[in-house]
């Protein structure tokens, strides 16, 4: 059932997505967190979200696929996710999308696996409660889906609990929950900030080469663009509860246009050399209710200028890199245009 | 910056520290024998005045429980942790309220460490009071709002409670409070972990503008190579609870010897330079409940791809590299060492 036409050949595509959260008392307005978040994921795509924490990067994964707070609405915005816009589902319908079309790997494997369940419970939980098979083909799956993600000996992993295997392993048999139905897209929830480097490069390449090699879209999301920048392909900067850059992976640590990204890449420890003072971006994010018609950045941007303070600079839109910045906007018209 | 001359301000000889792990198994017998977990296995370091020894290894490695031991949180089983000279376990009462001021502990988790029902002048004048009890009140708050003041933190916030600053802030609060009682030593459990890269930038300059300032001799636990290879002077690998490799930091990264060094070099994102498949190695880190630490040998054999014979059967011990050429760089691996070895059929590696 499609509400809409397929309008493109995005398989994920949010468009001016606005989320607020009911506000505490009745004569306090409701502000905005993500204020007009749109951008579009293909078939195949692996796309990294990057920001620092409070600039909603997981309101919006979250808001994909509405597993968000109970105070949190979806104000105003579409999600269209092949062909259907997720905003106008129910909850009924929405069930339909969540685990099977679009899974999710969340942050801290200890607290998403249930510590009272076997393996075998909690993956067969989630194929049996989509799929019409029956217990043993389902178990099958699950044993398929664990060798994918390299688990040794998954027979003898099954039938034990979540506190007996490691952290590393604990992540990527969430990894193969993700992949157990088959989805189109995978939202990774900074799904390695919890691991040693070690296994974090080895998590983050054997996410990134299932998703390649199963023609499976993926959301990365993460703080660290470092981690992020060689194994996507397309990534978006936030801040703010807006993006306020886009582009290529490449282009965009190579050519950052956002002052705010130039910080991110500047602060980096390896872009300084030893003994010397980091880079470091002054003041911080400003909080959503004080937000007005001024550039969220503004207030930290050593280039800031008369129009960043009176006006919000707008995205460009069909552009392969683009920044939501005066400066780059203006001093660039003929690539506006 | 350090010289041989030197007496280390703290030294650590052939600590061991275990811990009763549930009994073996899942067995349900109570009269089970008990497991133990090696959490340290006779691990020697020094550190000198003045320096920034950085101790790297996975989670599980005993990094934790090092520091704890430092602070004297922990006694150690055997061996002994030194400061100027003197057994800190032997201390008196009196003495090691004297030990307690001059080394001091910033926490990993900044939201968990500050008490949330303190505020942050409660946080920084109750270590005051409880060293110096014949202070005045008044002095010690506007020490502390000195002190807040010299880790950039605007004192009208003094009032607040830990849940109204954000995790920079709280972070810098903790620093505060390690450095009320003046202390020489800081002890420091992941401070930036838990921390975005923006902020994480913010917290190590502050840490190496408070060493210039005064003279702080720094031990920092940490995963982050890019920030330990950005503030250390030294740097010491750990694994399974001993330390691998211990060299200063331009040899270290430059020229890593010990195999886990590598990957851990070669594990680490950097922005400009794609990851390679070089180095990695297989495996977790070993489990150490179960019976396996019987095992003989290194105990990164089932995970070294250099592994031969002679690590199966033999622990390597720390050796200097190149005793003229480079002077501080001990690493424990048989590959390195001159001892003929068998089965062996890599290329060397520099």
């Amino acid at each position: 059932m499609s509400l809409s036409p397929i309008q493109s050949q995005a398989l994920l595509k949010v468009s001016n997505l606005h989320v607020n959260f009911a506000s505490r008392w009745p004569q306090e307005p409701n502000v905005d967190v993500l204020r007009g978040v749109s951008f579009e994921l293909h078939r195949g795509e692996r796309l990294a979200l990057v920001g620092e924490s409070g600039a909603g990067k997981s309101l919006l994964a979250t808001s994909i696929i509405q597993l968000f707070d109970a105070s949190a609405r979806i104000r105003q915005g579409q999600v269209e996710f092949e062909g259907q816009d997720l905003a106008q589902l129910n909850s009924k319908q929405l069930r339909q999308v969540r685990g099977r079309r679009i899974g999710m790997v969340f942050q801290d494997p200890m607290t998403n696996l249930n510590p009272s369940l076997t393996l075998e419970q909690q993956l067969l939980q989630v194929i049996l409660s989509h799929r019409k098979i029956s217990r043993s083909e389902a178990r099958l799956v699950a044993l398929h889906k664990l060798r994918q993600v390299h688990i040794p000996a998954p027979e003898t992993r099954l039938r034990q609990y979540p506190h007996q295997i490691s952290a590393g392993q604990r992540q990527r048999v969430t990894i193969a929950m993700a992949l157990a139905l088959e989805p189109a897209l995978i939202i990774a929830d900074e799904p390695t900030s919890a691991l040693d480097v070690t296994m974090q490069a080895e998590i983050i390449s054997l996410l990134t080469h299932l998703c390649h090699s199963n023609g499976v879209a993926l959301l990365l999301i993460s703080h660290d663009l470092s981690l992020v920048a060689h194994a996507t392909d397309r990534c978006l900067i936030m801040y703010a509860g807006q993006i306020v850059e886009q582009g290529a992976t490449k282009n965009l640590i190579n050519d950052a246009q956002h002052p705010y990204t130039q910080g991110l890449i500047r602060a980096l420890p390896q872009m300084s050399s030893p003994g010397q003072l980091l880079y470091q971006i002054p003041g911080q994010m400003p909080l959503a209710q004080e937000l007005g018609h001024q550039c969220a950045f503004a207030n930290r941007c050593e280039h800031a200028f008369k129009a960043c303070w009176q006006q919000q600079p707008s995205m460009p839109i069909n552009q392969d890199h683009s920044a939501r910045c005066h400066l780059v906007n203006d001093a660039r018209p003929e690539e506006a245009s | 910056m350090t010289t041989a001359l030197l007496k280390p301000l703290l030294s650590i000889e052939g600590l061991h520290k275990t811990y009763q792990a549930p009994n073996q198994g899942d067995s349900w017998w109570p009269m089970a024998r008990p497991n133990y977990i090696h959490a340290i296995d006779g691990l020697n370091l020094t550190v000198e005045q003045g320096e920034t020894l950085c101790v790297v290894g996975e989670s599980g490695c005993g990094k934790s429980t090092l520091a704890r031991l430092v602070m004297g949180l922990e006694k150690p089983d055997a061996g002994h942790i030194s400061y100027q000279g003197k057994v800190i376990s032997n201390l008196s009462q009196k003495a090691r309220m004297g030990y307690r001021r001059r080394i001091q502990m910033v926490f990993q988790d900044p939201y968990t460490a500050l008490n949330p029902r303190h505020t942050v002048l409660h946080a920084l004048v109750e270590p005051l009071l409880y060293h110096q009890s014949e202070l005045k009140r008044q002095h010690a708050i506007d020490l502390a709002m000195a002190q807040l003041l010299a880790v950039g933190i605007d004192p009208t916030l003094a009032q607040r409670f830990p849940h109204q600053l954000s995790g920079g802030q709280r972070q810098r609060v903790n620093i505060a409070r390690a450095l009320m009682v003046k202390p020489e030593f800081i002890v420091a459990d992941e401070p930036l972990s838990a921390l975005d890269v923006s902020i994480q930038a913010q917290i190590l300059n502050l840490l190496a503008q408070l060493q210039s300032q005064q003279q702080l001799t720094y031990l920092i636990f940490s995963h982050n190579l890019a920030a330990v290879e950005h503030m250390a002077d030294r740097v010491a690998v750990m694994y399974d609870g001993q330390v691998c490799e211990i060299a200063s930091r331009e040899q270290l990264f430059s020229q890593p010897k010990h195999p886990y060094t590598q990957a851990l070099l070669a594990a680490s994102p950097k922005i400009y330079t794609p990851p390679t498949k070089r180095h990695r190695l297989v495996g977790d880190v070993p489990n150490r409940i179960p019976l396996n630490h019987e095992q003989q040998g290194c105990s990164l054999q089932d995970r070294c791809p250099k592994a031969f014979e002679t690590c199966r059967h033999q622990a390597p011990q720390l050796t200097q590299v190149a005793a003229k050429q480079q002077p501080q760089h001990w690493v424990a691996c048989h590959d390195l060492n001159p001892t003929p070895k068998q089965g062996n059929n890599h290329d060397p590696e520099h």
